[in-house]
């Protein structure tokens, strides 16, 4: 079964590059947006077990610069196609 | 941005379905030399239906492959059940009664103005059709507030008419038939783009029932089956009702022309089956019809959530007339002198410039959280999901509870969603949104 996470990354300015080639580099990461507001990135983390994800959240805030990592998991979604 | 030379490679498919559009008056013409335009109309129908149909049957088998979970297998039960449903968006109708008025008053005459104009005036004046009919649908989405009239948009409309003036004034000027000059070929390039326009402005007046939502939920893939399913429907109606209303109207008197096209359809009727065998015949039904249908429908289904596939589905649509032209030109000798030929590309290049640029200048993509009352979670994400800007729904555990991917056309917009949409959903208690600045990745799953 596979668990979908959306995870909102706030983290020090002036170096969301570092920082989206950093998460780039997770292959769990599935999506990866830079968005204004409150946070700079939503990621989206697709795995089969809950301890890869834990795996992956610690990975991602142990980056240098990551202040938090936000997460809410995903029960369902529906994808317009047409 | 993410993928780009996958975006690219998927775009340019995008636009080689357009193109093979454009080939239609190719075979077509060709066909009107031995048979009548109303037998070509009815037996493209007839296997367009019986090949959706028969691609429907095999997405069912492999949905029964795929899906090991029995309850949530799409069956025929549940596309029947969707035929019975009711349209809330166009008056209510159960969804036949909406494909059958589709079928009959848009593809169907749309298709019948379309060749008949081929037949009577050419290639080149008929292609004025479709200008007509994006001048048209991009006025009354500008009416009923689905779209922003900016600078670019309104340089694009007056490109569009000035093309159509130049096609409609020299086609006429150089054509050769002495008939074809006349107040008739104008009405019927124009009823045409009438026709045309209520089938692309009806044909997607679709709401989803809360049944359909949570098979959705269950199994995503109902919606591709869904939509072969529905344009199998639109084009077995359209094939339905041909005989009993050219018999019925083989008793009334009309002008010649009509008169002899009904005679010639009843008489070369059980020759329908030499239609489709012929070359021509495989090149309009299957290379030119069911293949686009084909490509375009699956590049929807799989386009990348944050580039807009209604920009690129506006900008591509223009390469259609154009390759209509062309082929009038090249292949069914119309007369259309170069000079103003260039003057017409040149033309058809700055309003796919200006399309784009209007619906790039001002695209948004925002993420909207939403907090809402336990027990109005599935009827708010039901109205949210058949809101036109929703791309995607979550449901959620955290902070909020629901997560809409939204694609907005400009701040204005931006704030009547807000407005009208967000703050009328059942149950809200509080929403936040974000707005994308970059799509730095976005895997295939």
């Amino acid at each position: 079964m596979t668990i979908k996470i959306a995870s909102f990354i706030k983290t020090e300015f002036g170096k969301s590059e570092f920082f989206s080639e950093e998460l780039q580099k997770i292959p769990d990461i599935t999506k990866i947006l830079s968005i204004s507001g409150e946070y700079e990135f939503l990621i989206e983390i697709i795995v089969e077990k809950t301890e890869d994800l834990m795996d992956i959240i610690e990975y991602i805030e142990k980056i240098p610069g990551i202040k938090e990592v936000h997460s809410h998991y995903v029960l369902s979604e529906w994808e317009k196609k047409f | 941005m993410a993928g780009s030379s996958s975006v690219n490679k998927k775009i340019l498919i995008l636009g080689l379905s357009n193109i093979l559009w454009g080939f239609i008056p190719w075979p077509a013409s060709n066909l009107f030399k031995n048979y009548s335009s109303l037998l070509i109309i009815f037996t493209r129908f007839m296997f367009m239906s019986f090949f959706l149909l028969l691609t429907v049957g095999v997405l069912l088998i492999f949905d029964r492959i795929k899906e090991k979970d029995k309850i949530k297998h799409i069956d025929l039960k549940k596309l029947f059940l969707y035929l019975k449903s009711r349209n809330s968006e166009f008056f209510k109708f159960p969804q036949w009664a909406y494909l059958l008025t589709v079928g009959i008053f848009g593809l169907n005459s749309m298709t019948i103005l379309f060749f008949l104009a081929l037949k009577t005036i050419g290639v080149i004046t008929t292609s004025i059709g479709v200008l007509i009919s994006l001048v048209i649908v991009t006025a009354i989405n500008w009416g009923r507030g689905k779209e922003e009239m900016t600078k670019f948009k309104v340089l694009y409309l007056t490109t569009l008419i000035g093309a159509t003036f130049i096609l409609g004034y020299i086609s006429q000027i150089y054509s050769e038939s002495e008939s074809s000059v006349s107040l008739g070929s104008i009405v019927l390039v124009i009823i045409y783009g009438i026709a045309l326009s209520f089938f692309v402005i009806t044909g997607s007046t679709d709401k989803m029932s809360l049944k359909e939502f949570k098979i959705i939920k269950e199994n995503p893939r109902y919606q591709l089956i869904r939509t072969f399913f529905k344009l199998a429907m639109l084009s077995f109606f359209s094939a339905l009702i041909y005989i009993p209303s050219l018999f019925l109207m083989s008793k009334f008197d009309f002008n010649e022309q009509i008169n002899s096209e009904i005679g010639l359809f009843f008489t070369q009727l059980t020759d329908w089956w030499k239609i489709a065998l012929s070359v021509d015949g495989i090149i309009l039904i299957i290379v030119c019809t069911i293949i686009p249908y084909f490509i375009y429908y699956l590049m929807a289904a799989n386009w990348p959530k944050h580039t807009s596939f209604n920009l690129w589905v506006g900008v591509m649509q223009l390469i259609e007339p154009l390759i209509n032209i062309i082929i009038g030109i090249t292949l069914l000798n119309e007369i259309f002198p170069i000079s103003w030929l260039l003057i017409v590309i040149f033309l058809f290049g700055i309003a796919i410039f200006t399309r784009y640029l209007s619906e790039t200048e001002t695209q948004i993509f925002a993420i909207f959280l939403l907090k809402i009352k336990p027990q109005f979670q599935l009827a708010a994400m039901q109205k949210a999901f058949a809101i036109k800007p929703v791309k995607e729904v979550s449901h959620m555990i955290g902070d909020y509870d629901v997560f809409l991917d939204t694609q907005l056309h400009s701040s204005q917009a931006l704030n009547k969603f807000i407005q009208q949409d967000i703050l009328t959903l059942p149950g809200l208690i509080r929403y936040d949104f974000l707005i994308i600045t970059n799509n730095i990745l976005e895997k295939d799953q």
